[in-house]
C-alpha cells in the first residue's frame, strides 16, 4: 500500500538520478557553453555497454561498471579534442547542432548493435524492502538513492575544495581572463565532458536497473531538459533540486493519475516547467541576463 | 628580454591591425607604449600573450622572441608559464568570485605552497585587498579592482608584466597611487613592465623608455625624458603648446603644426 510519503521518497530517489545526470549537463553548459542534446543518448549507450560486458562477456558486474566509467572519461576527452576544439569560435547554435548530430549517431549505432530488445542487468541491488518508520520502501530505490547521494557529495566536496575546480569555475565565468592566468581551456573542457559522461554512465546503470536496459532509455535525456530549465541553466544546486522536483512530480502523477490518464507522467514535468517558467522565467536558481539587442 | 621584430597582425585575414612594428623590452625596465584609440596597442599585447586566436587574429609576419623562445605559435597558457602575464584593460575581475578566490586563480600555474606565500606577499603590497579578502569582487571600487588585477598578475610570479591601460576610469589620485605601486614593484622585484597607456603624462613619469604608436605603426621612440620634452608629443598627446602664446581661435581650428613624424 503506497502512501503519499512513499511516493515522495521514490520521487526523491529517481529525482536524485535525474539531478545527477542534469548536473553533468549543467557543468558542460557552464564551462564550455555547449548545450549537450546527446546526454540521454550517452546514458543509454553506457547502460548498453555495461550490460553487454556483464551479460555477454561475463565480466563481473562491478568490474563492467568500472570499465564503462573509465571508457566514459576517455570518451569525454576524445569528444573535446575531436568535436569541440575545431568549433572554438563558432556560434553556440552550431555546437548545439553538433551535439544533436552526435545524439543521432549514438542512437543509430546502438540500434544496430543492440536492436530493440529489452535487457536486464543481473540483480545487483538488494531485494526486498527496507522497513523503516512504519514504511516499507523497496530496496532498489533506496540503494539507488544512496549511490547517487554518495556521488553528489563527492562532487560537492571536490568542487568546493579542489584547485582545479576553481579553474573550471573561472573558465565558466570569463574565458579570456582564465587564459591570461595560465589555465589551459582544452583541459578544462575535456574534464567537464568527462564528468558529464561519467555521470551519464552511472545514471544509465541505475535507471536501467530500475526500469530496463533498452533503446528507450535515451528518453531520460528529454527529461533532463525540464530539470535543468526549472533549476536554472547554469546552477549546480538548481540541477539537483530540479531533479528532485521533477522526480516527485513524475512519481506523483503516475500514482494518482496513472489510471485516468496513462502516460501523463511523461508530460507532467513539462507542464510543471511551463508553470514555473511563467512565474520565474530564469528558472528557480537561474541568473537573469539582460542583454541589449 | 622581449623583442618584437617587424610584427604584422591581421584580423580575419584581411584587417591589417599591426603594420610591422619592432621594439624591445630590456630586463628590469619599464617601457611605455602610448597612442590614441585604435592605434594597435591592445592588439600588440594580445599578440605577445597569444590571445589573438579567440578573435580570429593571426601574426602574419615577423616574430616575437622572449629570452630565446619564439612566441608566435605558442598557446596562451604556455606563454604565462614562461613568465609573461597580462593585466587586461577594463579591470576584468572574476565578478562572482571573492577577492581571495580571484588571487588564488591567479596562482593557478604555481605549486600550492608557493600560492600561500605569494598570497601573503600580495596582501603586503595591497593592505586594502586584505581587508576585503572575502568580499565578492564585483562589488569592489574601481581602484580596488585595479589593485586586485595587479595582485592577481603578481600571483603568477611574472618576469614581464603587460599592463593595459591601468589608468582607465580612475580618479587622478588613484592613478598616481597605482602607478607608484607599479614603479615599486618594478624596483623591488626587478620586474620588467610593458605599460600601454593613453595617459601619456602618467606613463612617462615612471617609464624608462617610450614608444608612440599610430595606426598600427611605431612613429616615435626615445628615452622618457626626451619624449616628455618632444614638441610633437607635447602638442598632440599632452595638450601642452608653447607657453605664453595667445591662442587665436583660428589657430586652434586648424592644426598649424604638422606632425614631424612619418605615419
Amino acid at each position: 500500500m503506497t502512501t503519499l510519503l512513499q511516493v515522495i521518497i521514490y520521487g526523491i530517489a529517481v529525482g536524485a538520478v535525474y539531478g545527477l545526470v542534469a548536473l553533468g549537463f549543467v557543468l558542460v553548459f557552464k564551462t564550455c557553453g555547449a548545450f549537450n542534446l546527446a546526454q540521454g543518448e550517452f546514458l543509454m549507450l553506457f547502460a548498453f555497454i555495461t550490460m553487454s560486458l556483464t551479460n555477454q562477456l561475463h565480466i563481473p558486474f562491478y568490474l563492467s561498471v568500472l570499465i564503462t566509467a573509465i571508457f566514459a572519461i576517455v570518451l569525454g576527452f576524445i569528444i573535446e579534442r575531436l568535436l569541440l576544439r575545431p568549433m572554438v569560435n563558432q556560434p553556440l547554435m552550431a555546437i548545439l547542432m553538433m551535439t544533436m548530430g552526435l545524439a543521432l549517431v549514438i542512437k543509430s549505432i546502438s540500434l544496430l548493435v543492440w536492436s530493440y530488445h529489452a535487457y536486464r542487468f543481473p540483480t545487483w541491488l538488494p531485494k526486498g524492502e527496507l522497513q523503516i518508520a512504519g514504511l516499507a520502501l523497496s530496496w532498489d530505490y533506496v540503494a539507488s538513492f544512496l549511490i547517487v547521494a554518495v556521488v553528489l557529495i563527492a562532487f560537492a566536496i571536490y568542487f568546493r575544495y579542489a584547485r582545479f575546480a576553481l579553474a573550471m569555475r573561472a573558465v565558466g565565468e570569463d574565458q579570456m581572463v582564465s587564459q591570461i592566468m595560465g589555465i589551459r581551456i582544452s583541459t578544462v573542457y575535456g574534464t567537464a565532458w568527462a564528468f558529464a559522461l561519467v555521470v551519464a554512465a552511472i545514471g544509465g546503470t541505475v535507471l536501467g536497473t530500475l526500469t530496463s536496459v533498452n533503446s528507450t532509455l535515451s528518453i531520460f535525456g528529454l527529461f533532463v531538459i525540464p530539470v535543468i530549465i526549472i533549476g536554472g541553466l547554469t546552477s549546480i544546486p538548481g540541477a539537483i533540486v530540479g531533479g528532485i522536483i521533477v522526480g516527485i512530480t513524475e512519481k506523483a502523477t503516475a500514482m494518482y493519475l496513472g489510471t485516468t490518464l496513462p502516460g501523463f507522467a511523461n508530460i507532467a514535468p513539462y507542464i510543471l516547467l511551463l508553470i514555473i517558467l511563467y512565474i520565474r522565467p530564469a528558472g528557480l536558481w537561474g541568473e537573469k541576463v539582460i542583454e541589449r539587442i | 628580454m622581449l623583442t618584437l621584430n617587424s610584427v604584422e597582425v591581421r584580423y580575419s585575414e584581411v584587417i591589417l591591425a599591426l603594420k610591422g612594428i619592432s621594439f624591445e623590452v630590456p630586463e628590469g625596465k619599464i617601457i611605455a607604449l602610448m597612442g590614441g584609440n585604435g592605434a594597435g596597442k591592445t592588439t600588440t599585447l594580445k599578440a605577445i600573450s597569444g590571445l589573438l586566436d579567440i578573435e580570429d587574429g593571426d601574426i602574419t609576419d615577423g616574430h616575437i622572441d622572449f629570452n630565446d623562445q619564439r612566441l608566435n605559435k605558442k598557446q596562451a597558457d604556455e606563454i604565462v608559464r614562461l613568465g609573461i602575464v597580462q593585466i587586461p584593460e577594463g579591470r576584468r575581475v572574476l565578478e562572482h568570485f571573492t577577492t581571495e578566490e580571484n588571487l588564488k586563480v591567479g596562482g593557478h600555474t604555481q605549486p600550492t605552497a608557493a600560492v600561500k606565500t605569494k598570497l601573503d606577499n600580495v596582501y603586503q603590497h595591497f593592505p586594502r585587498l586584505k581587508e576585503r579578502r572575502h568580499e565578492t569582487s564585483g562589488y569592489l571600487s574601481g581602484g580596488e579592482q585595479q589593485m586586485l588585477v595587479i595582485g592577481r598578475a603578481l600571483m603568477a610570479i611574472p618576469k614581464l608584466m603587460l599592463v593595459d591601460e591601468a589608468s582607465l576610469g580612475l580618479a587622478p589620485l588613484l592613478v598616481e597611487e597605482i602607478f607608484s605601486i607599479l614603479k615599486n614593484i618594478n624596483q623591488q622585484d626587478k620586474m620588467a613592465i610593458l605599460l600601454v597607456e593613453q595617459n601619456v603624462r602618467a606613463a612617462l613619469e615612471i617609464a624608462d623608455h617610450g614608444y608612440v604608436m599610430e595606426n598600427g605603426k611605431i612613429v616615435l621612440d626615445g628615452p622618457a625624458e626626451k619624449l616628455k620634452d618632444n614638441e610633437d608629443v607635447r602638442e598632440f598627446y599632452m595638450g601642452l603648446s608653447k607657453l605664453g602664446e595667445k591662442k587665436r581661435f583660428r589657430d586652434v581650428k586648424h592644426y598649424k603644426r604638422r606632425k614631424r613624424w612619418l605615419a
